[in-house]
């Protein structure tokens, strides 16, 4: 019976971040009886879905102990690219900002890996780098894309009902929740953030899995670009800049560890949708704009304790048991 | 005594080589660039900056940084304006300066007390802080225009304006500081090695919380001094401030991993960050090229940076070798007994 407990209170604590979702969710239902829609959960859901597969992308390479600081600049290059494309044909802009994206992270990881420079300052310097040559190509204009064929239906069309958007990202937190769990890469990049010497003593090309991690985070990175231009039609060279605090607050809240080799990809996507709730009950709320930052700001501070506490208790429970 | 080659004179020697080849580059572009006026002009528009840098310098290299500081300087600023309105200048100067002292302080605690990584906690206070100062100022520009107010930054000294005095007065201090004093040395002694002077009974937390005081009540410092100038405070101003002060933190020598690094390679990375965007003015280039050039030269430093240090350490190992060829190991009983 103590046994079941104790399994019971690890789920609890291993799993906190749906807690406070399931929380959060109940005070938002007995505050405001338009939360529990269906209408409302898709508008919250759609508007996730940029920054939810982003954060995905983002929590891999935090995982594999880097950080990659440069995807508001991708983002907004791969959208721009597709925009650009897409009057032209359609799989072009499909393939074009993937290949984008998979190239930029090569940039990034080569700088990380090959070369050894910090990856904080290093994306840092390619996030000014990609932005002002965004910036220098598109000459600081809107890139305006056409508002109609099947890349407009991207981002604003639905299967059964739901938004594609929406599948997309459950599609691909779906893969990259396989993909950390079930493949041998994934496994690798765990072990890499945690004890990337230990990887290369059993035998694995550790460099080879940290650059394929910076590869995969701009692939994906790609995708988010496509969703982004499909639905804005016009992307500006700035477009990216205000994805960059939610991503990475929802990548931190998530409890992926800056250390590396902690954290879950499920986690990653609950955390983006508790940032979607807060930010959706602020205004089912009617909270004054000007309150809006200030709160979310605290609310961050307070999950942040929270996962650290939890964390600890977690640590004790684990020692307690031998 | 290391052999100096010439490896690490060019190592030591770049921020000082890059500064002089960009004004051997404007000497023969466009000689109006040295009137006294322009160079007074760079340093004044550095010294913002610069303020937030060198208080940052400490915190870098006690191997913790502050993303909040952008954030901080723009709350104090209007905190400054708001208090300087109702109760008069000096008080809201107090206040300013004040305010950014407590947010280095709150930023303190979520790090040493509640063992928050600083990146993540400076995060979320840098939303908080220009939150409050959103909701402080309904988010509209406001304005002070008590002449006592605009008179702290108005005065002159041998030419000089008032902002490249306080900023060299208090990089003179925190110099001072850092190099003859125990403030400095517990930084670099907890950046290098912070389980260590755990051990030997240092006041780490204590030490690490007045570091981020002294970083916040810069930042205020150069809010209050900016707010000043401007006669005015905005909440929606200065949200890449932070990087660009921790990237010229790191230009100047100071690594993110803490425990070295000085002063004086700091000032010389603002100085350069100065000289870049006066040049881009100057050489009538469109705006984004400097970000670019900015980006490449932190790009560059790094890599540079690592090179060196991977070759210094073969070097290094190289050197170990050969000196346990000529002396094979002793017999370790004399050290055991």
């Amino acid at each position: 019976m103590k046994d079941v407990s104790k399994r019971l209170a690890q789920l609890c604590l291993s799993h906190s971040i749906v807690a406070v979702l399931i929380l959060l969710s109940v005070a938002m239902a007995l505050l405001s009886d338009k939360f529990f829609t269906a209408a409302n959960w898709a508008n919250v859901l759609n508007n996730l879905a940029v920054p939810g597969i982003v954060a995905l992308g983002v929590a891999l390479v935090v995982i594999a102990g880097g950080i990659d600081l440069s995807f508001s600049s991708m983002l907004a290059a791969c959208a721009a690219l597709a925009a650009w494309l897409q009057p032209q044909n359609f799989w072009l802009a499909l393939i074009g900002p993937l290949a984008l994206g998979a190239a930029l992270g090569a940039f990034n990881g080569l700088l990380v890996v090959k070369l050894g420079a910090n990856p904080l300052i290093s994306t840092l310097g390619t996030q000014w780098l990609f932005l002002a040559a965004l910036f220098i190509i598109t000459g600081g204009g809107i890139v305006q894309g056409n508002m109609e064929g099947p890349f407009h239906l991207i981002a604003n069309g639905r299967l059964a009902g739901v938004p594609l958007p929406i599948l997309l990202l459950l599609l691909l937190a779906a893969a990259t929740s396989f993909l950390t769990t079930q493949t041998s890469l994934g496994k690798y990049i765990y072990a890499h953030g945690s004890n990337n010497c230990g990887l290369r003593f059993a035998g694995v090309n550790a460099n080879a899995v940290y650059l394929k991690t910076f590869v995969l985070m701009g692939l994906i990175v790609g995708v988010a670009g496509i969703v982004l231009s499909s639905r804005l039609g016009g992307v500006r060279p700035t477009e990216g800049n205000r994805y960059l605090i939610v991503v990475l607050t929802a990548v931190l809240l998530s409890g992926v560890s800056l250390n590396g080799g902690v954290g879950s990809l499920f986690h990653v996507l609950i955390a983006t949708v508790v940032l979607g709730v807060i930010d959706n009950g602020m205004v089912l709320l009617a909270v004054e704009y000007k309150y809006q930052q200030m709160i979310k700001g605290c609310v961050f501070i307070l999950a942040i304790l929270y996962n650290n506490y939890t964390t600890k208790q977690l640590a004790m429970l684990r020692v307690s048991k031998r | 005594m290391p052999k100096v080659t010439f490896q690490t004179l060019l190592f030591r020697g770049r921020l000082p080589l890059i500064i002089g080849a960009l004004l051997l580059f404007m000497a023969f572009n466009d000689r109006s660039f040295f009137i006294p006026e322009n160079l007074i002009n760079i340093l004044s528009y550095s010294s913002i900056n610069g303020l937030l840098a060198v208080g940052m310098t400490l915190l870098m290299i006690s191997r913790e940084f502050d993303i909040s500081v952008g954030s901080n300087l723009v709350l104090s600023g209007v905190i400054a304006v708001q208090v300087a309105n109702h109760f008069g200048a000096a008080a809201g100067i107090a206040a300013g300066v004040a305010s950014g002292a407590v947010m280095g302080l709150i930023n303190g605690i979520l790090v040493a007390k509640a063992n928050i990584n600083s990146f993540i906690s400076t995060l979320g206070t840098m939303v908080i802080f220009q939150g409050v100062a959103f909701a402080l100022t309904d988010m509209k520009p406001v304005a002070c225009d008590l002449p006592t107010f605009q008179s702290l930054a108005e005065w002159e000294l041998l030419g000089l304006p008032a902002p490249i005095i306080y900023f060299l007065s208090v990089a003179i201090i925190l110099w001072l500081a850092l190099k003859f004093t125990r403030v400095g040395k517990s930084a670099y002694a907890i950046g290098g090695n912070i389980q260590g002077c755990r051990n030997l009974g240092i006041n780490v937390d204590g030490w690490r919380i007045g570091y981020f005081i002294i970083c916040g009540a810069c930042a205020s410092f150069a809010g209050v001094i900016l707010a000043s100038r401007l006669g005015a405070a905005s909440a929606t101003f200065g949200e890449n401030v932070s990087m660009v002060v921790i990237a010229a933190i790191v230009l100047g020598g100071v690594p993110l991993s803490g425990g070295a690094g000085s002063l004086p390679g700091v000032i010389g990375a603002i100085l350069l960050l100065g000289l870049i965007d006066s040049m881009t003015v100057y050489l009538n280039v469109f705006g984004y090229y400097q970000k670019l050039f900015w980006a490449l030269l932190l790009i560059g430093v790094v890599v540079f940076d690592v090179v060196c240090a991977r070759r210094e350490n073969r070097r290094l190992e190289l050197a170990e070798l050969l000196r346990l060829q000529r002396e094979p190991l002793r017999d370790n009983t004399e050290v055991t007994s």
